[in-house]
């Protein structure tokens, strides 16, 4: 029994993690429904056959499907932030291990039976729908921590605005760039896409960045030119070289800037992405689960 | 020229004018380099990228330099002559080049265009989030929901309805009773193999059918009639009319064992659903095309048979390990109306000592049980002094007498007597099992042994021979035998008086006897010829006497002779199959001691014990596994295989079904 006392708020207030809440509470529940639920499993007649349709397997489809039915419910209860025993951290740690519970005890209740058909269907989305859950779960407990140290003190507005802040030096500076140079910084500043569409941002923030290829052409530019080359024509060389220096370091800097937001757009991404597959999984899943249902005592 | 260049900008609805610069000209370039009398600090623009020269007051000649191009009218173009007469717009990257033209010289006001970042910008709110991307739960959740419902229940409650409307509409007209399978069946046939059909049933279908039903697949509605209630008993019964119970529903309800909390919880639930525990499907489970439709575990008999839950059952869980030894229901004599009897009493262990006793007590008589011994054979067996030799013991009292030892041995009297036939002999130089017992179509018992087929070829019933014709008895029936034989006397004897008499007619001389008295002579003769030879037959060493119990009457008319019925049973252990016909392999004697019995009250099945040295349990890993249903039925199609039915009180004599030879039948309460 925890009572809910000045002591249990206050170090309720100290970041625990909802896969760590109430000390593994909700996990050891989720184990030991499983292991009931095994052992209704095992000692359930395998005569004729063990399946949805026995006397355990109603018993473990009813079980499942008001625990689906109450995961469900997760979407509506996390539009209300509570505290205490029933604080929403509470209830996403129940629904997180329940909900691998839950595809443990739908795989009882299906005896283990496959086939190309609704109620296959129905196992396959719980399944999917679990697994885009497991992700989201991994990915709240690691990415949060990597994002901070990303992000230092700031937020996602100055990130785009430490970006946007290096490129009126960076025109400035430019100007005095030769034609083709300059068209590669413009584009730099112009096409350079923070923030990519949704498989870019995940899988390849950095591919073709107008940014990158500007600094990579500056940098191969200033290779080639060399100090050599410099020391027949000093004061011309000196003052383009200036120009070059001052617009590859601006451009560097624009770089790292870029770089920065678009690792918080990523954990951002990663952080959310899990969730459009789960939510539709999860209405795709009741939609089927209606079919299954209905369709096993239509046809009884 | 004069020009006076002014740079504004905007500050939203605002237009604020930067700064502004006059100078004295001929040429104006504009451009990004810093020498350009027009800067446009755009990187996309050419450090001198268009030259505007004055060709006269209000008309200009814009050029573009290397190449520079800018806009004009919305058309890019590389040189233009333009007249000012009411301004013109440029535009040149970010730039729009306003120019007019008055009489103290050019005006040209140049704006940059406010920067819109191509990229991040029309997204609201957190640019960071994906809830400005093309990414839609919510569109995603309805295609998804919506698809499921449809394709899962709406399609196939269309279908199904469609099925079970076409369907009671033929039923009705073909059969006018929707209840009848078959006649559903019959109806239903035209629109069987519809394609959306098919679809609908295989979404829904949680697994093929069984081999025998798999042309009922697209016929949802024949087994699942009414929506939302469990196939129902009468509709397996539709076409399954003749399967008979286990026993007696009471009897076996209150035989099965108590359910544990859980399970009996369980099956709570699944009844408050409405499924009851007592249904055809409850054990036969269709859509399991892994697990065969009449497949039990012998758990699940075992947990009726694990342990005796009512009296005289024995308790059996496994066959390699818990398995009773073998009871057969054997032929105990006839009641005393006459009809034939079966016990079911001893186990094959007792037969067994009993035979041994048998054969002891023979020994120690100093009987051998061959040809000219004893009586060989005779169940209850008397010394050839006719005393009891001692209590038989039990077995099986078929009324026959019949040594197999006698009939199997390779040399004595059945082998003589095979050789005196010759060449009309059927048999090998000895007999064998397969003379006499031949195997049913099904291979799995032996056809009845029928007297005329497989005894007389060496047991003739010819009792004379006269004028080269055998005259033979009729089998079975004594009485007839005594008429038959009587009359064959006396007609003997009326013909042999008949042709003395005729003899003596045309003979000269004194008359010999007078007629009357030869005939009655010669009919008193005939009599006790008849007499003496009716009763030799059913004597010892008579034509019947050897193979019949029989009891002479003494002093009496020989019609009461007592030939004790002959009920041989074609079947010891009805409550089983065995198909011979997968054993034969093995030789006959591998289980059956025939060769070393003398006589015929054995019982020749082999003990369980016998069957275990291949046959295991159901897990059993060095034996062939076998089920309960290996050998035994749960249901019965047959009214000759008895109910599995507890015996009411062991040691009880039942009368056989009437008209049956073998009378393993109707044992109502075995």
């Amino acid at each position: 029994m925890v009572r809910v006392d000045h002591t249990t708020r206050r170090r309720s207030a100290v970041h625990e993690s909802f896969l760590k809440h109430g000390g593994f509470r909700y996990l050891k529940l989720a184990l030991l429904l499983t292991a009931v639920c095994l052992g209704i499993y095992a000692g359930s007649s395998a005569s004729p056959v063990r399946n949805g349709g026995s006397a355990a397997g109603y018993f473990l489809g009813i079980l499942a499907t008001v625990l689906v039915v109450w995961l469900a419910f997760l979407g509506i209860r996390k539009r209300a932030i509570t505290g205490g025993r029933w604080s929403l951290k509470a209830w996403t740690s129940a629904h997180v291990y329940l909900g691998v519970a839950v595809l443990a005890i739908s795989l009882l209740h299906s005896g283990f039976q496959f086939g190309l058909n609704l109620h296959t269907l129905t196992i396959v989305l719980l399944g999917l729908t679990v697994l885009s859950g497991v992700i989201g779960a991994v990915a709240y407990s690691v990415i949060p921590r990597r994002m901070s140290d990303n992000r230092g003190q700031l937020s996602g507005e100055q990130m785009i605005e430490a970006v946007q802040a290096v490129d009126a030096p960076l025109r400035q500076a430019a100007r005095r760039l030769s034609e083709a140079d300059a068209l590669l910084v413009s584009s730099a500043i112009e096409d350079t896409e923070i923030v990519r569409g949704v498989f870019g941002r995940i899988l390849a923030p950095d591919r073709n960045c107008p940014t990158a290829r500007a600094l990579a052409m500056m940098r191969r530019q200033s290779v080639r030119a060399g100090p050599l080359d410099g020391i027949e024509d000093k004061d011309e060389d000196d003052s383009e070289r200036a120009v070059r220096e001052r617009v590859t370091l601006l451009l560097e800097r624009r770089s790292a800037m870029l770089g920065r937001a678009r690792r918080h757009a990523r954990y951002r991404a990663l952080l959310e992405v899990w969730l459009y597959a789960h939510t539709p999984l999860t209405f795709g899943l009741l939609g089927a689960l209606v079919g299954h249902v209905v369709s096993v005592f239509y046809m009884w | 020229m004069f020009a006076n260049i002014s740079y504004v900008s905007r500050r939203g609805s605002r237009r604020v004018t930067e700064e502004t610069r006059q100078l004295n000209a001929d040429v104006l370039i504009a451009g990004r380099g810093a020498d350009c009398q027009i800067q446009l600090s755009d990187l996309t623009v050419r450090l001198a990228h268009v030259r505007i020269t004055q060709i006269r007051t209000g008309r200009v000649l814009v050029e573009g330099l290397g190449g520079g191009r800018f806009v004009l009218s919305g058309r890019p173009q590389i040189r233009a002559e333009i007249d000012l007469g009411s301004g013109a717009s440029l535009q040149i990257g970010q730039h729009v080049l306003t120019l007019a033209a008055d009489e103290t010289g050019l005006t040209i006001e140049v704006e940059e265009k406010k920067r819109l970042s191509r990229r991040n910008v029309g997204q609201k709110g957190d640019p960071f989030s994906l809830r400005g991307t093309w990414l839609s739960k919510r569109a995603a959740s309805w295609i998804l929901a919506s698809a499921a419902v449809l394709l899962g229940l709406v399609f196939p409650v269309f279908m199904y309805s469609q099925q079970s409307v076409g369907r009671s509409e033929s039923a009705a007209t073909v059969a006018g009773a929707p209840a009848d399978l078959s006649a559903l069946m019959d109806a239903g046939g035209e629109g069987r193999s519809h394609g959306f059909q098919s679809a609908a049933g295989a979404i829904w279908s949680s697994g093929a059918l069984s081999s025998a039903h798999r042309s009922l697949t697209d016929d949802c509605a024949l087994c699942h009639a009414v929506p939302f209630v469990s196939v129902r008993d009468e509709t397996c019964l539709s076409c399954h009319g003749d399967v008979r119970h286990h026993g007696d529903p009471e009897q076996l309800r209150s035989a099965s064992p108590k359910l544990s909390p859980v399970s009996s919880s369980l099956l709570s639930v699944s009844s408050v659903l409405g499924r009851e525990a007592e249904r055809c499907s409850a054990c036969h489970s269709e859509h399991n095309p892994d697990v065969s439709l009449s497949a039990a575990s012998q758990a699940s008999c075992a947990s009726c048979h694990g342990e005796v839950r009512i009296d005289g059952l024995s308790a059996a869980a496994d066959f390699g390990l818990n398995h009773p030894e073998f009871r057969p229901t054997l032929s105990a004599g006839e009641g005393l109306d006459g009809a034939a009897l079966v016990s079911r009493v001893s186990t094959i262990v007792d037969l067994q000592r009993a035979r041994q006793t048998r054969e002891s007590a023979m020994a120690v008589r100093g009987l051998t049980g061959d040809c000219d011994g004893f009586e060989p054979g005779r169940a209850n067996f008397r010394g050839s002094d006719g005393a009891m030799v001692s209590d038989p013991g039990p077995g099986d009292r078929s009324g026959l007498v019949f040594p197999h030892k006698v009939h199997l041995a390779s040399g004595g009297c059945v082998a003589g007597l095979i050789d005196r036939l010759g060449p009309a002999s059927p048999y090998g130089a000895s007999l064998t099992c397969a003379d006499c017992h031949k195997q049913d179509e099904g291979g799995q018992l032996f056809e009845p042994i029928r007297m005329e087929d497989d005894c007389a070829v060496c047991h003739s019933l010819v009792f004379e021979t006269s004028r080269g014709v055998d005259r033979v008895l009729r089998h079975g029936e004594p009485l007839e035998v005594i008429a038959a034989m009587n009359d064959f006397y006396r007609a003997q004897t009326i013909e042999g008086v008949l042709r003395t008499e005729a003899d003596a007619r045309t003979r000269p001389g004194p008359a010999g006897l007078r007629p009357g008295a030869l005939r009655e002579t010669a009919f008193a003769f005939a009599s006790t010829r008849a007499q003496e030879r009716v009763e030799a037959i059913f004597s010892p060493r008579g034509a019947c006497f050897g193979c019949h119990e029989i009891t002479l009457p003494e002093g009496g008319r020989i019609e009461d002779v007592k030939v004790a019925r002959v009920s041989l049973q074609d079947r010891f252990l009805p409550k089983s199959s065995f198909p011979h016909s997968k054993h034969s392999t093995s030789a006959c004697s591998t289980c059956h001691e025939a060769e070393t019995s003398n006589l015929s009250s054995d019982v020749l099945l082999p003990s369980v014990k016998s069957c275990q040295t291949c046959h295991g349990g159901e897990h059993a890993a060095d034996k062939t596994p076998s089920t309960c249903l290996t050998c035994h039925g749960f249901h019965s199609h047959s009214e000759d295989i008895p109910l599995m039915r507890s015996r009411a009180a062991p040691g009880m004599f039942f009368t056989a079904r009437p008209g049956t030879v073998s009378g393993a039948a109707q044992m109502e309460t075995f």
